[in-house]
């Protein structure tokens, strides 16, 4: 075990400690409290930068670089603004998938999620089946969104943020954040009632 | 498809979970790699101190910044009284082009002057 179990977040009162106490730990250069950082954050960040970019490969490389980040130059993030380290991540890991998701604009990439909540033995495998057709479906529309509407749609539903502070990470008012939120549903319509009616068409004469 | 619809499929969104040992892993890189805490001082620290806050908050994509960055230092320096800061020698003719206009102006006037004496 040696150097892997010395960083290993253990002790309970570490893991209740204010993401302000621990920052200024890895300030000082403490492994182990950016450990409980790590340990903290990388869930679900992960499955924010999934969702924004639909490709596990990429959201591991999204995560590590944003915390790799926190670690490098914990003097990147400034308690002192008023903003959460939270808030601050979220617009490090919006801002890299943005990124990643302008570089390879034009090439589509098929969601390669592993679907879970499905385990239920008691769904039978049609109705599975239409389920995972229709998880595809709508993970095609999501990601075929431009990258801030994405973002936005991200952010005020799956990750709990408020819609002020999902105005701040997109640095946009709140009427724009409601203005993006809107195109992208109004999008998602569109595209998703397209694929319903294909779908319709399959079933019909497939 | 209406409103309440697109909202119970968009709840019916499958999660994903993080490969178990990404964190762990995430952790032991961070032993290897050495932090870079230093006080920023001299002219290109405070460049790329900026680029590295102002990309924090928004994307930012090089040749943007680059193309902010030297009208920044244009505008400060234009404050100091070097107005000519970002202008090469082979932009200076400027200064030329400007006495011929006033001299050939000046010959068309006094050319239209004399034939209207005359």
């Amino acid at each position: 075990m040696g150097a892997l179990g010395a960083y290993k977040p253990s002790m309970d009162k570490e893991l209740q400690e204010t993401d302000e106490s621990l920052m200024a730990r890895v300030c000082n250069g403490e492994h182990q409290a950016f450990a409980v950082l790590t340990e903290r954050y990388t869930d679900m960040f992960f499955a924010a930068a999934y969702r924004m970019c639909g490709e596990r490969g990429e959201a591991e490389d999204i995560v590590q670089d944003a915390l790799l980040k926190l670690w490098i130059k914990p003097q990147s993030y400034d308690s002192s603004r008023g903003v959460k380290l939270s808030t601050w991540l979220y617009r490090v890991v919006s801002n890299l998938a943005i990124d990643r998701m302008r570089k390879r604009k034009g090439e589509y990439v098929a969601a390669d999620g592993v679907i879970e909540g499905f385990e239920d033995d008691r769904i039978k495998a049609d109705k599975k089946l239409e389920m995972d057709q229709e998880q595809r479906l709508l993970e095609e529309a999501i990601q075929s969104l431009p990258e801030r509407q994405k973002v936005a749609l991200n952010l005020c539903f799956y990750e709990g943020v408020s819609n002020k502070e999902a105005a701040e990470i997109l640095e946009v008012g709140v009427k724009g954040l409601e203005s993006l939120l809107m195109r992208a549903k109004a999008a998602l319509r569109e595209k998703l009632a397209d694929y319903r009616e294909e779908l319709g068409r399959d079933k019909n004469y497939g | 498809m209406d409103d309440r619809e697109l909202d119970s499929l968009l709840a019916r969104r499958a999660t994903v979970k993080a490969p178990k040992m990404l964190a762990h892993n995430i952790a032991a890189r961070a032993v290897m790699m050495p932090q870079d805490i230093k006080e920023q001082r001299g002219f290109r620290d405070f460049f790329v101190g900026l680029k590295e806050t102002v990309s924090d908050y928004i994307y930012l994509p090089q040749p943007v910044f680059v193309v902010a960055a030297l009208v920044l230092f244009g505008f400060v320096a234009g404050m100091f009284g070097y107005e000519n800061v970002l202008v090469t020698d082979s932009m200076n003719g400027t200064e030329e082009v400007s006495t011929f206009l006033v001299i050939n102006d000046q010959y068309m006037a006094s050319q239209f002057l004399s034939e209207v004496e005359s």
